[in-house]
């Protein structure tokens, strides 16, 4: 008898407290973002609402992709209501294999065009931009680099640095490039490789090496440009892309969804709702990581131009690039 | 009423690629008392954890208090449920129980300090076996055995660690305490001394078979193999060629008692006279020793060689390493089986 | 038999490593040799301080070894990761020693920085510090079962070396079996190589899935790291070599004068220092010291420590249910596997070993994934929901742990105390558990380690809701150093070191309870 209630008492610590078949009012939301911005929000929701919000996170080191894989594998079986991404390219790759259900938010009626899908199956808010961090010390003020093409000036040989472009954001952005042009991509790549560019683990690698004056200047994204800048070391930040003939500075905004098959439908939409709205992009903006309001009317970084023109980018086209700008990457741009 | 009766019929144990026990026949009556000796790979071990039902046979039977235990590759009766204790060699005791507990949890339960005192282990209660001399712990294990009340008791080498007096005391308890319960006693040993202390009947085994049986006095006097011989040290096997009447060795043509041809006598040290080397079979001292310091006569015991042949006997006096002495065998000796 | 069949084992490994890097690239073939170097270096690192280490504490007697030998336990205790960031932080570009020794530089890279934090050998030396407790513990039982008679025949026949050359003897098989499990461990390890910027096959694996989306390339890469750390840990089981059971009365510690036991602690205490007290001074530190220049002492302290409780506690509450969990099944598992397994010899032995020790080749992120696949079913809901798919990708990959453990402490026992239990009527588990308790005690420990500071396939599997602290922790390491990081990897130590007051109170109560 004493044996049986140990064995009930163990199954339910295992068991317990389930999380997908309850009938309370909830939303699962499978969070990329890190859990230091997001999780305020998501209390606060939490708070209006009366919903509960059971939140999944991920770590830096699996970089989004646990949180991807896990959605692909619950396909049959869906526990999750809201993909919370914090960048763009796996939400268009859920969207075109159908993981994705179409959702029109009131909300996000004025949010641009171009951080939208078209068949409303995901939506862009609060984003990241890809910016040219350099250091002050190493980098006369008359030399600043303004575009991509100064990662080639043999000037830098072997001084500046990016990280490795076979994930993240920095492969979104190698990506986008390959989708604007190929050939150009190609050569651009090449011409890294010739100026011996440092590769380096990640982006906050290439901040902290930037930081330090290992690098004199890298790319990397504005997240972890603020780090460097509120920890006061000797950088600053570049946007590409500004000058009367750029064509604008690439922004990865954070994408939000509703999943096909949700548990929790209604509640999976209130919750998009509620973060598409300008308060969460205020949020964020405000917040360590310095996230770009999509909205051109709410206040960002004091550090962040007020009248940052974002590249256009078909996010269709960039996805589709992505395979063969990694394969590129990986035979010709990492070949030893 | 046959509680404690041991029947072994065709018991065939094959541990590796030979055969540990090969077509054993054994018979114990209720409260008897059995020595099984032979040489170190025997089968000796085998045989009693065959009896307990820890080893299961290739074939025949075992039958213990007149019920079936064990029949060819199975075990009928679980080793729990056969009233039988054992002793083992390595005395396996349990390193992280007390004395008193290993007692309680072997089965004497409330008499567990009675059976403590009587092995002489009561101021002991509270120690472990790492804290126990040899012989506490020989007596600790014989105690445990006997501490669920079996049947048989089974000893392995059961007093090797222990000195002569000790052995002495032990073994006189021992039997006591078995007549007392009417326990019946298997014990494995290759030490005679043992053998003699404790058993009545005795099975002599080699190479997994059996060589000898039957009464302790019987086989003394009337040894059937050069097993039992060289195992109860009853004297030296010589080998030769029958010429009719006698057993031609190196020592001369040796006469032998009954009908019938052999390969094999046993000579026993009496027989040997030791005279001047003209006037017998001419050998070479090997080693003497005092062997019998109570003994008025006969009190040393001598290994002579000749023709790379060797011969125990007994002198008077003791005899120089490589002395050259005489050989005289008197007396018709018995025919033995080589093995 | 069994040393044809180990030979064939080891030949199919080769042959896989072999076929594994023959199809890799030359980058992940580079990447390959720093996993292997890291490994080395790390099993080198702590062959050399375990070894002096168990020397001093099971050798010698003097005023403090107690001490210096429980104090061996804080390395393991802390996760590599947490003593990496805390290795950064003191060495790091903007590390409080450089600064201290006026060695940073602010136009350039620091020398220490530059030259030593972020390198194969700084790599090497941090895990083999982290880890080298597991040499010095297992050489330091390994010294204390030496038989005093042992040693006293050697002295007498050959004198003071001959001594030596017992002690050697009875150390080398256990320091060498051990810094074999710490060279596999290494080998596997990618989370301190990231944070120190060493590109480790291990990482790729990683890679593979994050980048590629190719759990064929994932599994592909793993190949050679399997097949090294199943030879290594095969290496392990094979020099280990324990002497039975009462093999006689130990030889005695020899005292120690005033300055060798001071030269013996310092030495003990510097060997601890990287794996110990880096993490606690550093860690201090930043608890302590604002470096924006606020207000330190025990109230800033205090204050982050709070912080930490207010946004960690349920998440460590959750780590330490799993953890329990985790290690309780794994041993429940352990005991149960082993126990009908225990008799084996030859090369059945050999295979289970190898089988059981192959999950710790498995990289995290595929044992999260597994669990995904094979619990998202309707009838397995309620363990996918709840705790119970973490505990399962935990058990994935640290039950086997308890299974070796479980099944070396039974296989020292020898058979006949069980068969005297069986002839007394009683079950022969009531005679040998209690006598492997400690060993399984051991286990339990190390299974509840490894699980809570787990985070690759915890990630994963941990379900909505229900995130656990490593996993917290590695998502702030994102943001550098600071309070708050500082906050959580103390709160994460506190949940490593929960257990060890429960169980020494335990162990208390047992000795009261046999007094008594």
């Amino acid at each position: 008898m004493r044996r049986a209630a140990l064995f009930a008492v163990f199954l339910l610590l295992l068991g317990c407290p389930g999380g997908g078949t309850s009938p309370r009012r909830q939303v699962v939301v499978y969070c990329a973002l890190d859990r230091l911005f997001a999780q305020p929000i998501l209390e606060r929701f939490a708070r209006e609402t009366g919903i509960e919000v059971l939140p999944k996170w991920d770590t830096e080191a699996t970089k989004t992709t646990g949180l991807v894989q896990a959605l692909r594998s619950e396909a049959e079986r869906v526990r999750c209501d809201v993909f919370w991404n914090n960048e763009i390219a796996h939400s268009v790759a859920l969207a075109r294999d159908g993981l994705l259900a179409p959702y029109e938010s009131p909300s996000a009626e004025d949010l641009p065009a171009w951080a939208r899908d078209p068949e409303r199956r995901w939506t862009g808010f609060a984003a990241r931009a890809r910016v040219i961090l350099v250091n002050t010390e190493a980098v006369p003020a008359d030399a600043l680099p303004t575009s991509l093409d100064d990662f080639l000036d043999p000037r830098w040989k072997g001084r500046c640095g990016i990280a490795k472009p076979l994930f993240g954001t920095t492969a979104t952005h190698v990506a986008y490039l390959f989708a604007k042009n190929a050939e150009a991509a190609k050569r651009w790549l090449a011409g890294l490789r010739a100026n011996e560019v440092v590769v380096c683990a990640g982006n906050a690698d290439v901040k902290d090496r930037v930081a330090s004056g290992e690098l004199a200047f890298g790319l990397t994204d504005t997240d972890d440009a603020n780090l460097a800048l509120r920890a006061k070391r000797p950088v600053r930040v570049v946007f590409p892309g500004q000058g009367p003939d750029g064509e604008g500075t690439l922004l990865l905004p954070n994408t939000v969804a509703v999943l096909r098959g949700a548990p929790h439908p209604a509640e999976a939409r209130r919750l998009v709702d509620y973060l598409l709205a300008p308060e969460v992009e205020r949020a964020l903006a405000a917040s360590r990581s310095a996230q770009i309001p999509l909205r051109p009317s709410l206040p960002r970084a004091p550090w962040i131009p007020s009248d940052l023109r974002a590249a256009p980018v078909d996010w269709q086209a960039v996805a589709a690039a992505l395979p063969a700008a990694r394969d590129f990457v990986r035979r010709e741009f990492l070949r030893r | 009423m046959s509680a404690g009766a041991v029947s072994i019929a065709n018991l065939t144990v094959k541990l590796g690629p030979l055969p540990a026990l090969l077509d054993v026949h054994l018979e114990v009556p209720p409260g008897g008392r059995l020595a099984v000796v032979g040489p170190s790979g025997a089968g000796k071990t085998t045989l009693l954890r065959a009896i307990a039902g820890l080893v299961v046979p290739r074939a025949g039977s075992i039958r213990i208090s007149g019920r079936e235990a064990t029949r060819a590759r199975e075990v009928l009766l679980p080793p729990e449920h056969r009233r039988v204790g054992l002793v083992f060699q390595s005395l396996a005791l349990w390193p992280h129980m007390t004395v008193e507990r290993t007692l309680a949890f072997a089965g004497a339960g409330d008499g567990a300090r009675e059976l403590a005192a009587r092995v002489g282990l009561d101021k002991r209660l509270r120690s472990t076996p790492d804290q126990l001399s040899g012989g506490e712990q020989q007596r600790l294990a014989l105690a445990r055995a006997l501490a669920p009340d079996p049947e048989v008791l089974l000893l392995d080498e059961p007093f090797a660690h222990l000195d002569a007096p000790l052995r002495a005391e032990l073994a006189e308890w021992l039997l006591e305490l078995l007549a007392e319960r009417g326990t019946t006693l298997l014990v494995a040993t290759h030490q005679r001394e043992v053998a003699f202390a404790l058993a009545r009947d005795l099975v002599v085994l080699d190479h997994g078979a059996v060589r000898d049986a039957g009464p302790l006095d019987a086989l003394t006097l009337a040894p059937r193999s050069a097993t039992t011989v060289r195992q109860l040290g009853l004297g030296t096997v010589l080998e030769g060629r029958f010429e009719d009447p006698g057993l031609r060795t190196p020592f001369g043509l040796l006469s032998l008692e009954g009908e019938g041809k052999a390969r094999c006598a046993v000579v026993r040290p009496e027989q040997v006279r030791l005279v001047a080397p003209d006037e017998g079979a001419s050998a070479r001292v090997l080693a003497c020793e005092l062997a019998r310091p109570d003994a008025r006569e006969a009190r040393f015991a001598l290994v002579v060689e000749r023709e790379g042949t060797r011969l125990r006997a007994l002198s008077t006096q003791p005899r120089e390493r490589g002395e050259l002495l005489g050989v005289q065998i008197v007396g018709p000796c018995r025919r033995v089986s080589p093995s | 038999m069994k040393r044809a069949l180990a030979g064939a084992a080891a030949a199919a490994l080769l042959c896989a490593a072999g076929g594994g890097l023959w199809a890799l690239e030359a980058e992940d073939r580079a990447a390959f040799a720093r996993s292997l170097g890291v490994g080395a270096l790390a099993a080198l690192c702590a062959l050399a301080l375990g070894l002096g280490y168990a020397f001093v504490v099971a050798r010698h007697r003097f005023l403090g070894r107690g001490l210096l030998a429980a104090l061996a336990v804080g390395p393991l205790a802390t996760p590599p990761y947490v003593a990496a960031i805390a290795w950064v932080d003191a060495l790091g570009p903007a590390g409080w020693l450089p600064r201290l020794c006026g060695l940073s530089d602010p136009r350039g890279p620091s020398l220490l920085a530059g030259g030593l934090v972020y390198s194969v050998p700084s790599c090497g030396l941090l895990l083999g510090c982290c880890l080298f407790p597991l040499v010095g513990l297992a050489a330091a039982a390994a010294l204390l079962r030496v038989p005093r008679g042992a040693l006293e025949a050697a002295r007498l026949a050959r004198g003071p070396l001959g001594e030596h050359a017992v002690l050697w003897a009875a150390a080398a098989p256990a320091a060498g079996a051990a810094a074999l499990v710490v060279f596999s461990l290494a080998l596997v390890e990618f989370a301190v190589p990231q944070l120190l910027r060493v590109g480790v096959l291990a990482e790729s694996v990683y890679l593979a899935l994050a980048a590629d989306d190719r759990p064929g390339l994932a599994l592909l890469r793993s190949l050679p790291l399997l097949s090294a750390t199943t030879l290594a840990l095969g290496g392990a089981l094979l020099c280990w070599r324990r002497p039975p059971l009462n093999a006689g009365e130990p030889a005695p510690r020899r005292p120690l004068g005033r300055r060798h036991a001071a030269a013996a602690a310092l030495g003990c205490l510097l060997a601890l220092a990287p794996g110990l007290l880096n993490p606690a001074t550093s860690l201090g530190l930043r608890l302590w010291i604002d470096p924006a220049g606020g207000a330190g002492g025990p109230a800033r302290a205090a204050h982050v420590l709070a912080s930490a409780w207010e946004a960690g506690s349920a998440d460590a509450a959750r780590s330490v249910t799993a953890g329990a969990l985790t290690a309780s099944c794994g041993l429940l598992l352990g005991v149960a596997v082993a126990w009908p397994l225990r008799r084996l010899r030859g090369p059945q032995r050999l295979l289970l070993a190898a089988a059981s020790l192959l999950p710790f080749a498995l990289p995290a992120p595929l044992a999260g994934l597994s669990t995904l696949a094979l619990l998202n079913h309707e009838w397995t809901a309620p363990l996918y929901d709840g705790l119970g798919a973490l505990v399962f990708a935990l058990g994935l990959r640290f039950a086997p742990l308890a299974v070796l453990a479980a099944w070396l402490a039974l296989h020292r026992v020898p058979l006949e105390q069980e068969e005297a239990a069986r002839l007394c009527g009683r079950h022969p588990a009531r005679a040998i558990l209690p006598q492997i308790a400690p060993a399984l005690l051991a286990a339990w420990l190390g299974v509840y380690l490894l699980a809570v500071t787990e985070y690759g396939a915890s990630a994963l599997a941990a379900p909505p809701g229900q995130s656990v602290l490593s996993v917290f922790l590695v998502n702030e390491a994102h943001y550098g150093q600071g309070a708050e990081l500082s906050g959580l990897c103390a709160l994460l130590l506190g949940v490593v070191l929960l257990p060890l007051p429960a169980v020494g109170a335990g162990v208390a109560w047992l000795r009261w309870r046999r007094r008594a």
